[in-house]
């Protein structure tokens, strides 16, 4: 599933790029282009190279985390979904969560719940899944998440059920949903559907 | 558990390759712009573009080659070009679909371009549950090895804490509080790494336990351990480390019957069925039918040709005063020191014996002339039925 590094020494060769300056160069590229379909390659690629532990090393030495969190604010849909993307690969090694909570990650991956690409609320309801903590623990179960998984427990879409089933029964207190659901059936308007959640 | 299939989902769809990239970054094979997670990939998979010809089994066996399918079928129902079928497969491991993803999407199979794509909405809660808690472990193992590896970089306290924690979410899956509580006593139990080490990044840690050296944990009948838990002898092997010399005093040897000779060897043997030794109790054969070198064992052949004294009751009629005492011996010393071959059965060595007796006795009578010789063998002629009753007198 993963490289090890004699793998990728035995691919690259003994004239090869090697990985770090591979990724430097694919870093290098996204700061510099204006054009955004480079831009979505290159994030799309760093995304799928964030899957793999071996290369964790120099994405943090490249500052790909910040990077990621910060496509989380653009406007181009793509470019949310490939960062979120990112995040998801990464944000199970104990030193990228550090990060990843000390430059206000939560909140930026709570945002993209209420995205209206599929994959991108999924990668960020499994992103606030994997970067729970004890100390974290507290903002990424709030009654406003915990309302907003209830509703997309709901959903068609067995994908987006199942992660929310996951969500509340593994990482929700029993006290948390009840609270969440009091809140939810005090609320005036009904309940929305979850292509176009509107959080507050 | 079905998906609604009224409407293709989009993560079936082939999306366009991308054509634009510069050659740096350009892959062996085309691709379009995507990204993969843990929520993208999935056991159950979607392949597209099957020739409807009946070639269910053959596509089966192919995608079995990555790893075993637990499950599969034809989705009648989904939409699918004329003359091709959409299967699903259902892996029992997520690596396994993975690298036939990997291997069959695109791939040319009886005539058609087989399209394959991961199918999530088929798992269960269970399922993705589950499929989550395998990549925290697969990160985890990966995340501890560099941890330990790296101590050059990072700080002494960094390196104490990351360890700590990889091993706390490996052990509690679900439970995502890497318990900071845990802290102090994971220090306990592992001392820090001093500070000196750290410039010898490629020394391996220091082994912490006292590994089975065969050589040291030695009885008389520990079995050598096997390689593999699940590893057997085969019949008939001897698998102990050494072998019990016999007990080297005579007399013990011989005044023990076959049945205590093969009670006693074959009782503390932990080992496979050995095949039944021949009883005899100065056989040269080990206990396991294979020739095992005793040193201290002879022949008795070689023993019966020594010049030595006989011992008492070799000859049954002329020591017939002291067969009351000895009753019980000569029975065993009779059967164990002549030099008459086994014949197995027990009466059948006495007759045998009796007659080597009684062939000695009149070759002695002949070769002697005097006339205590010939009573003697007046005497034993007449006692030979008494003493054939009294050397048998233990049935």
């Amino acid at each position: 599933m993963f490289s090890s590094q004699e793998y990728l020494e035995k691919k690259t060769g003994p004239s090869g790029v090697g990985r770090l300056q591979y990724l430097q160069s694919l870093v290098t590229e996204f700061q510099d282009t204006d054009k955004e379909d480079c831009k979505e390659q290159v994030l799309a690629n760093l995304a799928n190279f964030a899957y793999d532990p071996i290369n964790y090393e120099h994405l943090r030495k490249l500052n790909v985390i910040d990077m990621f969190l910060d496509s989380l604010t653009e406007e181009n849909e793509r470019l949310v979904e490939f960062g979120i993307g990112g995040l998801c690969n990464l944000a199970l090694d104990k030193q990228n969560k550090e990060h990843i909570l000390a430059n206000g990650g939560v909140d930026l991956v709570i945002q993209c719940l209420s995205s209206r690409n599929e994959e991108t609320v999924l990668n960020a309801i499994t992103t606030l899944m994997f970067l729970t903590t004890p100390a974290s623990k507290p903002a990424i179960t709030r009654v406003s998440v915990v309302e907003c998984m209830l509703r997309f427990q709901l959903s068609k879409n067995s994908r987006l059920s199942n992660l929310a089933t996951v969500f509340l029964e593994d990482y929700c207190s029993k006290q948390q949903v009840e609270e969440a659901r009091q809140a939810q059936a005090g609320e005036a308007v009904g309940i929305t559907l979850p292509s176009a959640p509107q959080e507050t | 558990m079905a998906a609604p299939m009224d409407k293709v989902a989009e993560h079936h769809k082939q999306k366009q390759i991308c054509a634009s990239r510069p050659a740096y970054r350009q892959g062996r094979r085309d691709r379009a712009v995507k990204v993969y997670t843990v929520n993208q990939e999935s056991r159950y998979l979607l392949v597209q573009g099957v020739p409807a010809i009946g070639v269910s089994e053959d596509l089966v066996k192919r995608f079995a080659l990555y790893g075993a399918v637990q499950e599969y079928r034809i989705l009648h129902e989904y939409p699918a070009e004329e003359f091709t079928q959409a299967y699903w497969v259902k892996f029992d491991r997520l690596q396994a679909a993975r690298v036939a993803k990997r291997k069959l999407d695109e791939y040319s199979f009886f005539g058609g371009v087989l399209h394959v794509s991961y199918a999530p909405e088929f798992e269960t809660v269970q399922d993705t549950r589950e499929k989550l808690g395998e990549r925290r472990l697969l990160i985890a193992n990966k995340t501890r090895g560099n941890d330990r590896v790296k101590q050059q970089p990072t700080p002494s306290q960094q390196e104490r804490r990351k360890p700590q924690a990889s091993t706390s979410t490996s052990t509690s899956i679900l439970q995502t509080e890497p318990s900071h509580g845990t802290n102090s006593s994971y220090q306990e139990t592992f001392p820090p790494v001093p500070s000196e080490v750290e410039t010898f990044h490629a020394l391996p840690a220091p082994p912490q336990h006292q590994w089975y050296h065969p050589a040291q944990h030695h009885s008389q009948w520990d079995v050598p351990k096997v390689a593999s838990k699940q590893g057997v002898y085969p019949l008939g092997y001897d698998a102990r480390l050494s072998v019990q010399p016999p007990n080297t005093d005579q007399s013990n040897t011989r005044n023990r019957t076959p049945t205590d000779n093969q009670a006693e060897d074959s009782r503390p043997l932990i080992g496979p069925q050995l095949p039944s030794k021949d009883q005899s109790g100065g056989s040269n054969e080990g206990a396991t039918g294979q020739a095992v070198i005793r040193p201290d064992l002879v022949p008795r052949q070689v023993l019966a040709g020594r010049k030595r004294p006989a011992p008492p009751g070799f000859f049954g009629e002329a020591l017939e005063e002291e067969k009351d005492s000895k009753g019980e011996d000569e029975e065993d010393n009779d059967l164990q020191k002549t030099s008459c071959p086994d014949t197995g059965s027990s009466s059948m060595n006495r007759t045998a014996i009796f007659v080597r007796q009684k062939m000695r006795q009149i070759s002695q009578t002949r070769t002697m002339s005097s006339g205590g010789r010939s009573s003697r063998s007046g005497s034993s002629s007449s006692s030979s039925g008494s003493s054939k009753s009294t050397t048998r007198r233990r049935i």
